[in-house]
């Protein structure tokens, strides 16, 4: 099992000194890697079809198109609920982010990194810092600099243009032309995982990667299992695994058993709700989620069993969401907040039909005209609430209604 | 009358005034190497989080003008920056900082009983300071470690796993050692 996984040291939790990460097989190669010279380095990531490891599963190639980058820019600022994985990475792994960080500014052509982390993960940048201390001693990083800057941090952060605008000193808010540059020069961001996952497909070649998965998503991914499940934990699995199978075999199964189960977040509370009845046969990877309507998001899954009250998880999320919103544009700003006021309404009950029209109505507009992508983030959860729940919140609105004698039963 | 009065000055002047350290300084220079010379501004976050962990974990005034000096910029710019981001507090804190998350994977897993048990035992509610200034209660968002839901994290320690009784004990040690 263990030979097609790349994070072994998520498994063993072992030290994470350079001496022992060498042991595991990083920094082994490198040297050889780079000496291969930036395109062999370019055409092998390519020939994985890796993709993002986060949101929407951007192909990495295509976010190389330029082929060229003056910065590359690696973001450990998200907050999103339920996405527990990163912060496993830069405590079990950080060889492999530093590494793979060094790997992608040859392939680039960079000359510096930054590390974006939260300021939350105060032990993490220990970790991160000393990797980095014993890298600089060894002089493996050659010309390449790389530093953490250290930020404060925030959902919006998962926008690429708002995580510029924080790093060059500035509020956290979304471009409003979309530049991707830092400092005025060519920038290239990616997930940490995606980061972490370079330096094996280098070393052991893009066809053994792409051999691991489906078609359109290759190799391994990590799950953070959350929430309803008996041993909640962080694991690698190939892409692809059925839900049902991860949560059963890693997580212990769902509490109360399979038939208590009621619902799920694929990956992350941007990505929605899915029901039992989906869920039953679902497997893991882009296109699957993308079938559903969901996404495979940093594949932070949160179990819900059938004790939760799924409208005022929704309720809570939207408040997370009002507050985490930056405030730039108005539809985003406005409508987090309406849609929060309606949901703790609906969440008793009190309320009538038309308030889920109106809603449906506000998050169509809140994820079309937002400035980035953060307002269809807010407004995901909320829209499968509706899509799949919609029985449940009539019900509700009719119990209050009874109850309040404003209609016979 | 003019003794409490005076005593209140002094306090308040303490509080209130504000420099770097040798060490802040140090750290200062070192931040500031990171980044472009002709941008000193990015720094402007790495050294606000340095004088609040300095400025017992809030940002007062002059700790914001100092912080304007070192980098270089206005202080409105500087006031800007800070109070957008909700790690950043202008407000001053207890000595102890109890952080909750209250997002899914916690609140599915109780983060709501474990914050009204704080709120019970402390006598305050959400970011407020209790009046001895011992305790700040925070509710965040997700920390990170949502697979030991509930996650807690006081002052810069992360707790996993609590259930409402632990966490007052937790409450009681923490109150004790001080008062020790
Ligand atoms: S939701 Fe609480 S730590 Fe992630």
């Amino acid at each position: 099992m263990k030979k097609n996984r790349i994070f072994t040291n998520i498994i063993d939790q072992g030290p994470v000194t350079l001496k022992a990460a060498q042991t595991r097989g990083d920094w082994g190669t490198t040297q050889e890697i780079l000496s291969k010279g930036s395109q062999w380095i370019q055409d092998q990531v390519a020939q994985s079809d890796l993709r993002e490891r986060s949101h929407g599963g951007e192909y990495v190639a295509k976010k190389w198109e330029k082929r060229e980058a003056a910065y590359i820019v690696i973001n450990a600022c998200s907050n999103e609920p339920g996405s527990g994985t990163e912060k496993y990475l830069l405590r079990y792994e950080p060889h492999k982010v530093i590494e793979g960080a060094l790997l992608i500014g040859a392939a680039l052509g960079a000359h510096t990194c930054y590390i974006c982390i939260r300021g939350e993960y105060l032990q993490e940048r220990e970790i991160l810092e000393s990797a980095l201390e014993e890298v600089r001693e060894k002089n493996l990083l050659g010309q390449f600099q790389i530093y953490i800057h250290e930020g404060a941090g925030g959902t919006l952060c998962g926008e690429e243009t708002a995580l510029l605008e924080s790093l060059e000193g500035r509020k956290a808010m979304p471009r409003v032309n979309g530049d991707r540059k830092l400092y005025g020069c060519s920038a290239v961001i990616h997930g940490v995982e995606t980061v972490a996952t370079i330096p094996e497909i280098l070393r052991r070649g893009a066809p053994w990667f792409a051999s691991l998965g489906t078609l359109h998503s290759k190799g391994t991914k990590l799950f953070s299992l959350s929430g309803h499940v008996e041993t909640p934990c962080v694991v690698e699995e190939e892409m692809g695994v059925s839900l049902k199978e991860l949560i059963e075999t890693h997580g212990g199964g769902v509490k109360g058993g399979w038939g208590f189960f009621l619902a799920v977040i694929p990956g992350g509370s941007s990505t929605g709700f899915l029901p039992k009845e989906i869920c039953n046969d679902l497997c893991l990877d882009f296109e699957s989620l993308e079938r559903v309507s969901s996404c495979l998001g940093t594949g932070g899954i949160v179990v819900m069993d059938k004790s939760t009250d799924i409208v005022r998880v929704t309720a809570r999320l939207a408040q997370f969401y009002q507050q985490e919103s930056c405030g730039k544009c108005t539809p985003c700003r406005v409508g987090t907040g309406w849609v929060f006021q309606l949901l703790e309404r609906l969440s008793v009950g009190q309320g009538e039909k038309e308030d889920l029209d109106q809603l449906q109505d506000l998050l169509q507009r809140m994820s079309e005209t937002s400035l980035c992508a953060f307002g269809g983030w807010a407004a995901a959860p909320v829209v499968s609430l509706l899509r799949y729940f919609q029985p449940e919140l009539e019900h509700r609105i009719h119990m209050y209604n009874v109850a309040s004698k404003r209609v016979k039963v | 009358m003019s003794k409490a009065f005076t005593q209140i000055e002094q306090a308040l002047s303490k509080t209130q005034r504000f420099s770097f350290t040798k060490e802040s300084l140090i750290q200062i220079e070192k931040i500031k190497r990171k980044y472009p010379e002709s941008k000193p501004e990015s720094a402007l976050l790495e050294i606000l989080l340095l004088a609040q962990r300095q400025n017992e974990g809030w940002i007062s005034h002059p700790a914001l003008e100092a912080v304007a000096v070192g980098v270089n910029l206005p202080v409105m710019k500087v006031l800007e920056v800070a109070s957008f981001y909700p790690l950043l507090s202008l407000k001053p804190v207890g000595s102890h900082c109890v952080r909750i998350c209250t997002t899914t994977a916690c609140w599915l897993k109780g983060s709501t009983d474990l914050g009204r048990a704080c709120q019970k035992w402390l006598g305050i509610g959400w970011e407020e300071t209790t009046v001895d200034g011992m305790f700040t209660l925070k509710e965040v968002p997700c920390l990170g470690d949502c697979t030991k839901a509930p996650a807690v994290q006081i002052n810069e320690t992360l707790r996993g796993n609590l259930n409402a009784r632990e966490m007052t004990h937790l409450l009681q040690a923490l109150a004790e050692s001080v008062k020790k």
